[in-house]
């Protein structure tokens, strides 16, 4: 859990590397086989030229963050809105990154919003949004 | 089975619901695809990966279909074992010129009928003939 929550502080950055062994493995852990994740022949012949990681891949990342910056509040309670703007592929290296936006107080209650990013090693944006979560004093 | 295409699809339809016990395999089998710590509850994303996963196949999604956003509230924790039960339902279905584009809600529920999370997603369609 961060501590001394304020508006502007940055959540730890989280940073992974994708190759297709990870892709491969996730595919089989959520069942999603779909061919432009894992067929690299098929993939070749689309728009996208190649193999590209699973958006929930990169959603989990976020979450890990989430998770790591917030515990429980992030589990139970958190929010999560985010579009993907274009895809991680094999051998990139994508850093997972967050601030906090406002810190409000209601009852009992600290409502936090923060902004996220997920970029690949060129710094282009692959996922950009945001994420909401409660803290319960 | 064959899922259904962009056209067969109407707002409000509701795909059938599917049920997953989420056991210490398939978790441990999640946690290592994402290269995360073993932690006291599952992960949201791995809850919501198999409520997508439910989802995804009973959609017939024509190739070059792409994520477009997503949102989430995770509602209440999960332990491991827990079985969950998705629903999920068209929420909107938008024809344009150049694409398709359908929105997704999604409800996961644990074994006492508890809402554990809900999502939105919006998947875009390349356009295809008109018989998909």
């Amino acid at each position: 859990m961060i501590s001394n929550i304020s508006k502007g502080k940055t959540l730890p950055t989280l940073v992974k590397n994708i190759t297709q062994d990870k892709i491969n493995l996730y595919a089989e852990a959520s069942g999603d086989f779909n061919p432009i994740h894992i067929d690299e022949s098929f993939a070749a012949q689309t728009p996208l030229g190649g193999t590209i990681a699973h958006g929930m891949l990169i959603l989990a990342y976020i979450s890990e963050l989430m998770t790591q910056s917030f515990g429980i509040n992030w589990i139970s309670g958190g929010n999560l809105s985010v579009r993907f703007k274009s895809p991680a592929r094999p051998g990139d290296t994508v850093t997972v990154s967050g601030v906090i936006d406002t810190v409000t107080y209601e009852n009992d209650c600290t409502n936090i919003s923060c902004t996220l990013s997920c970029c690949n090693q060129k710094d282009e944006a692959i996922v950009t949004g945001g994420a909401k979560v409660k803290l319960h004093s | 089975m064959a899922g259904l295409s962009f056209n067969e699809l109407g707002p409000g339809y509701e795909f059938p619901p599917s049920s997953y016990e989420l056991d210490d395999a398939i978790i441990s089998k999640y946690l290592s695809a994402v290269e995360s710590p073993s932690q006291e509850f599952i992960p949201p994303l791995a809850i919501a990966a198999y409520a997508m996963k439910s989802m995804i196949e009973s959609l017939s999604l024509p190739p070059g279909s792409i994520h477009a956003s997503q949102e989430f509230e995770f509602i209440r924790p999960v332990s491991i074992g827990t079985t969950i039960t998705c629903n999920a339902k068209v929420d909107r279905k938008i024809a344009r010129s150049r694409m398709n584009m359908l929105v997704l809600e999604i409800g996961v529920f644990n074994q006492d009928r508890e809402k554990v999370q809900s999502g939105k997603t919006t998947i875009v369609l390349p356009l295809m003939d008109a018989n998909d």
